[in-house]
């Protein structure tokens, strides 16, 4: 693993009421980045967090940042900040001892913290918010309050439990973008937690896979978009055309059969493997495969429909053309473009 | 793979699907902090019960524990007669009790208007008033309004029983409800007014299921001061009507039958478990809530046509029900045979009166009334506080028993519980004798369970992930407490305080079987001067209850104003 | 179904209840036997050690008493000033209470002394053996019609009559008698106290069985019943609930001996004479006892205090505090006492083993007759 100094995790493992959580867990996050951790519900992402920030002990394995280990440090003295799936303010104080709440632990007195708190709150967009009530605050600004909270203490590491959860889409964007900027400038770590594809798109640097509190599957963007190597990645990147099939054995080789005919295995001594068939390998052609298209959704002027083939499965398709839901239309691919995925 | 999402893998799912997910969540977050904090809550409270209730009830009620003795009391036809009537009398008057309470904190919680405080202290008073002044007051409405002959007859009937029972233990459910009815939001019933329900129909289908917890809460502690209500039966029912209770007094103190009073103890200790049992699966079953955030809005109730009949009909029956007998009482200590006149009151506060006996040292009195009620409340307040914390542990193996347990003392017969004190701490080692601090205590073991109730319930509100979010942000453990826990539970530790503090001041039965040193408190002052002869002495009498309650009005608007000072420097 | 919560709680309880029995002691053997009350109790008499005077001073000594007992004011600090040895006032509830929780410590007192066991729980007191035997200085001075134990256990400290007390400007001038409660007239006017709950309703029930005998006093009952009588359960409902004094509208109640006394003293306008009077024939006599609890480790000092409580100093003092008379012979009654306490009274005495064999059966019996 490379030193450097932002948050490194090495091995982490984590058990709750005896039962193991979190298995051989490494991540490292460079100050100023952001990964994003993508896994299905249940998947541990949460318990990785507050292992991270303390709030539950680790069974072996290190939390270190900036070269020095935390692991030892309880969770109120380690400075990692962390964005709570509810926003988790404090009813019972207004939005500017929220915001406060970090600096006051600190022991800095009022008159010390009131600049950072309106500078906090100018920073997230709420300015003259500093004496309103948290039960008259909307879902964005009890999320921005929140956002201004965590980093008023000014965190070297921010973690984010999917805090815009709740939020509609068009405002979780904005809000994405401006944690990015927010973190970017400042240089801080950012971890952030979603199972949203496209949330991490538009905030992460890195994205971590985790599996049954396993990470299975790092890299950039682009990384993973260009090899997914699992299918349940697969599934979360949204490549839906993704099927299980059967596997044929035959003189030494495996093969499987797709629409389009026999494909060979890249890698014979698998026993199951998920084949992939991406969008922009389908192609409309005349002697194709007759599909019926079931559902249609347009992104950026290109249309992508979803189609059902004969023998029920479902493939997506990208094209400009406009068609009606229920036209038959017909569609070919190389055989050599469809992929194998390991399947977990 | 047990991961925190998940459905229980165990327990009784059965019944208490919600809670249970609740628990499991928290279970998370139970850090050493919290394990510790359990553990010591458990080893203090369970000690101090141990050593002050479980030990001398045990040893009380072992006279009574012969076959032949058993026998013999369960096999009286009598017997049976009476704990049904204790039973049916204890249920009919806590329902009417939170009929009363939903409507008077429906008032207190819904509407804003002038005047709101003072009704709400109002509300509360009662509850700490001697039962003989209280009894007396409304034996004299009987003469006022000639009830006696009529349905409304007040004097040893079972009416009159309730009427007082409802009277003294509305407060509970007022301060129980309006503490949560005033945090609710209002949407639930707007949408329900939107999808077509009237006015009638909104609360019974939507505020009222909403107001369970509180209503079970309220419910089960009306139900054992009622079920175990000693004055108010002994003197309106004149023991035409006799509950457990009594026929133990009557056994233990007037037959010197210990063993007949312990065989009577046992069953009474039989039933309120029983009723404590079903309690707390009701409240498991009911009690989740949905208090994760305070509403804070200024529209307090949605606009209706009867909106100001409601609140003024509502004013005017709190006023008359709970203020009537306290007027009178106010008359009778200002009616001399000159008419009326602050005459008692001068009396009362003069220390060199002709013929007056070290005992009416009024000064005296209330400063011991007021510290020993101050002590027991700071030891209630304590023990009640870890109390709450075993009741909302996520364990159901702690949070269950200890749901039974801390309300028994409320369901225990006060005649044996206090002779079972002197034979078990009569040794050498604890002599009782001279220790002053044993009245405080067994002033405090009854409020413990009622803080216990009352705070446990805004405990299991605090959210967890709120602890997280401040320890994260750099608070230790102590300073998670002072800054979160303690602002959200503090309305109710301060509910909670206040009526520790109530009964220890109003108190006197619980301790009057005790063998007590002499120094007189306001109570028995008050018992002293009503003991004897003379017109004067009766005034003064009356004189010194209207103090009672006005020390009681005062000491409660000053806790809640205590209780909002926590929240705001917090 | 088999819920396991509710087994488990269940459990508990019953390994409280049998920890209980577990650690339990026995309880004595409490027989009504009438011939067990003033039995020998073959305990020596305590005796004052010679050099007590020297030895006692800083000696302190646990003195129970009934809560409406009023301590004169300063009474026990000259005792204090005198003797050295210090007395503190424990109080109790009622009388009953008081004799139940010395029965359940018998032998390892609460206290070293108590003061006000009254002739209707004497026996009770008594069979338990509570007290230890001892005869005070003042023994000659005491009347010797209130010695009632002979093997000295208790002594005889105060004594004040209950009587039935009436409102002398409703009733009038003319003198009531105990069988005109019945009349009439006095429909409505009489109030009195359940005897299971308040010691002048026992006090008065007991004078009824007194004068009508043991076969008549049902149907003297039966009449009141008839004639509207009031029944509370304490004597301070009665006297300040229903009757005149206390703003109510009867005329005639059960009270004490020296209640027109008590009426006259704290009238808030000084008057001429007391506005009530008692009915003479109507009178129960109850006497009140002082004794040495056994098991005390200060005899001596116990002793001493016996001597003091039934001194003319302190029994002068008992009247204006307590309205109670002196057992005591030679002390002298105050002013208001010596110019209203009736002279004609003479009240029903009942032995206290005849109270105590009969007195579940005979509150049993009114019971029925008055309140079902």
């Amino acid at each position: 693993m490379t030193l450097h100094n932002g948050l490194i995790i090495e091995n982490l493992d984590v058990s709750i009421d005896l039962h193991k959580i979190l298995h051989d867990v490494s991540i490292d996050v460079k100050p100023g980045t952001i990964t994003t951790l993508l896994g299905p519900s249940g998947c541990g992402k949460s318990t990785l967090l507050k292992a991270i920030v303390g709030l539950l002990s680790t069974d072996k394995g290190d939390v270190s940042l900036n070269t020095k280990s935390l692991i030892s440090t309880p969770a109120h003295k380690r400075g990692i900040g962390l964005m709570f799936q509810n926003n988790a303010l404090f009813p019972h104080k207004n939005v500017e001892r929220n915001v406060a709440f970090g600096l006051q632990m600190q022991g800095k007195r009022p008159e010390e913290y009131e600049e950072k708190v309106t500078e906090m709150l100018d920073l997230v967009g709420l300015s003259g918010f500093n004496k309103r009530e948290i039960g008259t605050l909307s879902g964005g600004e009890s999320q921005r309050v929140a956002l201004a909270r965590a980093l008023a203490p000014s965190p070297k590491v921010l973690l984010l439990d999917e805090p815009f959860n709740s939020l509609d889409r068009s405002l979780r964007t904005v809000l994405l973008d401006e944690v990015r900027d927010v973190l970017k400038t400042l240089d801080i770590v950012g971890i952030h937690v979603t199972h949203d594809w496209d949330e991490a798109t538009r905030i992460a640097d890195n994205i971590a896979f985790m599996n049954q509190g396993q990470i299975i599957r790092t890299g950039s963007i682009e990384e993973i978009i260009e090899k997914p190597k699992y299918s349940i990645v697969a599934d979360l990147i949204g490549l839906e055309s993704c099927w299980t099939p059967e596997l044929f054995e035959s003189g030494g080789i495996t093969y499987f059969d797709t629409p389009w005919g026999r494909r060979e295995l890249d890698t014979p001594n698998s026993e199951s493997i998920a084949a992939l068939i991406r969008p922009e390998n389908i192609y409309e052609k005349p002697d194709g495969i007759d599909v019926e298209i079931q559902t249609k959704v347009s992104v950026y002027g290109e249309w992508i429909y979803k189609c059902r083939l004969e023998t029920g499965f479902i493939v997506s398709v990208k094209t400009m053309k406009n068609y009606s839901i229920g036209e038959k239309i017909s569609l070919y691919a190389s055989v050599e473009n469809v992929e194998t995925l390991e399947v977990l | 793979m047990h991961h925190g999402t998940s459905g229980p893998n165990n327990g009784p799912k059965l019944f208490y699907d919600d809670d249970y997910r609740r628990n499991s969540r928290s279970a998370l977050n139970l850090n050493n902090y919290q394990k510790y904090l359990t553990s010591t809550a458990l080893i203090i409270s369970v000690g101090f019960f141990s050593i002050f209730y479980f030990f001398p009830l045990g040893k009380i009620l072992w006279y009574g524990l012969s076959p032949e003795n058993i026998a013999m009391v369960f096999g009286a036809h009598t017997t049976w007669k009476v704990i049904w009537f204790t039973l049916w009398q204890a249920l009919i008057s806590t329902a009417v009790s939170l009929c009363v309470g939903i409507l008077i904190a429906n008032i207190l919680s819904r509407f804003s208007f002038r005047g709101r405080g003072a009704l709400s202290v109002l509300a509360t008073i009662p509850f700490v008033m001697p039962t003989v002044v209280v009894a007396s007051a409304f034996l004299s409405l009987n003469t006022i309004f000639k009830l006696e002959g009529t349905v409304f007859n007040l004097e040893g009937t079972v009416f009159g029983v309730i009427v007082a029972h409802v009277f003294f233990n509305t407060a509970i459910v007022v301060r129980t409800l309006g503490g949560w009815w005033g945090q609710l939001t209002l949407d639930p019933e707007y949408a329900a007014r939107t999808l077509g329900a009237g006015t009638v129909k909104t609360f019974f289908l939507v505020t009222l299921p909403r107001l369970k917890p509180a209503l079970i809460a309220s419910g089960s502690l009306t139900f054992l001061f009622t079920f175990t209500s000693f004055g108010i039966i002994l003197i309106l029912g004149s023991l035409k009507q006799a509950t457990i209770e009594t026929e133990i007094w009557r056994y233990a103190t007037q037959r010197i039958d210990i063993n007949t009073a312990a065989a009577l103890g046992i069953a009474q200790l039989a039933i309120v478990v029983l009723m404590l049992v079903i309690n707390s699966r009701l409240r498991n079953k009911y009690g989740t809530s949905e208090l994760g955030s305070i509403a804070v809005t200024d529209e307090k109730v949605y606009a209706t046509k009867f909106r100001s009949l409601r609140l003024y009909s509502g004013v005017i029956f709190t006023v008359l029900f709970l203020g009537t007998p306290l007027v009178l009482l106010i008359e009778r200590s200002l009616r001399t045979p000159k008419g009326y006149s602050f005459t008692y009151y001068r009396e009362i506060f003069t220390e060199s009166q002709s013929g007056r006996f070290s005992i009416f040292e009024t000064r005296t009195a209330i400063i011991n009334s007021i510290t020993w009620a101050l002590l027991a409340m700071v030891i209630a307040t304590l023990l009640g506080y870890l109390a709450a914390v075993l009741l909302s542990s996520p364990s159901a193996k702690i949070s269950k028993p200890a749901d039974v347990l801390f309300l028994l003392p409320l369901g225990t017969s006060g005649v044996l519980l206090g002779f079972g004190i002197i034979v078990t701490l009569n040794s050498s080692f604890w002599d009782i004798r001279s220790n002053w601090w044993i009245i405080p205590i067994a002033q405090a073991i009854l409020g413990i369970g009622l803080v216990a109730r009352i705070v446990g319930t805004a405990l299991r509100d605090v959210n967890p992930e709120m602890r997280n979010a401040a320890k994260v942000l750099g608070a230790s453990d102590a300073k998670v407490w002072r800054h979160v826990d303690l602002p959200i539970i503090s309305r109710s530790l301060v509910a909670g305080a206040s009526f520790s503090f109530a009964i220890a001041i109003g108190e006197f039965g619980a301790t009057a079987f005790l063998v007590r040193p002499q120094r007189p408190t306001i109570p028995t002052t008050i018992f002293n001067l009503l003991g004897r002869p003379g017109a004067s002495t009766y005034g003064q009498a009356m004189a010194l209850c209207v103090v009672l309650a006005g020390i009681t009005a005062i000491s409660i608007s000053l806790l809640d104003r205590t209780g909002t000072v926590i929240r705001d420097t917090a | 179904m088999i819920d396991k919560p509710l087994v488990k709680i269940i459990l508990v309880v019953s390994c409280f209840l049998f920890t209980a029995i577990g650690l339990g002691c026995s309880s004595e053997d409490q027989s009504d036997n009438v011939n067990e009350c003033f039995e020998d109790p073959g305990l020596p008499l305590v005796e004052k050690s010679a050099s007590a005077d020297s030895d006692l001073s800083g000696v302190s000594i646990d003195l129970v008493t009934y809560d409406a007992f009023l301590p004169p004011e300063g009474a026990f600090e000259s005792f204090t000033a005198e003797t050295g040895i210090q007395v503190n006032l424990l109080q109790s509830a009622d009388t009953g209470t008081m004799v139940s929780q010395s029965v359940l410590t018998s032998g390892d007192p609460v206290a070293d002394v108590m003061f006000g066991i009254d002739n209707t729980f004497l026996c009770r007191g008594l069979t338990n053996d509570i007290f230890h035997p001892y005869i005070p200085s003042t023994v000659d001075e005491l009347s010797s019609e209130l010695l009632l134990d002979p093997y000295h256990r208790v002594t005889p400290v105060d004594y004040g009559d209950i009587c039935v007390n009436y409102w002398i400007d409703e009733v009038g001038e003319e003198p009531l008698t105990i069988t005109q409660l019945t009349s009439s007239k006095y429909e409505g006017q009489f109030v009195t106290q359940n005897p299971e709950t308040s010691a002048p309703g026992m006090g008065f029930l007991l004078a009824t069985i007194a004068y009508f005998g043991e076969d008549g006093w049902q149907d003297f009952w039966r009449d009141l019943r008839e004639n509207d009588v009031g029944i509370e359960s304490g004597w301070t409902e009665s006297y300040y609930g229903d009757f005149i004094a206390g703003g109510g509208d009867r005329a005639i109640v059960t009270s004490y001996l020296t209640s027109p006394i008590a009426e006259f003293i704290y009238a808030p306008e000084p008057l001429e004479t007391p506005p009530t009077a008692v009915i003479a024939d109507s009178c129960f006599r109850s006497v009140e006892f002082v004794g040495i609890l056994r098991g005390t480790d200060q005899p001596t000092a116990s002793a001493i205090l016996v001597d003091y409580l039934t001194s003319t100093y302190f029994q002068e003092l008992l009247p204006e505090t307590n309205f109670v008379l002196p057992a005591n012979s030679e002390a002298v009654l105050p002013d208001a006492f010596r110019d209203f306490l009736p002279t004609d009274i003479d009240p029903a005495r009942l032995p206290p083993e005849e109270i105590d064999a009969s007195r579940d059966q005979w509150t049993e019996q009114w019971t029925q007759i008055v309140l079902r």
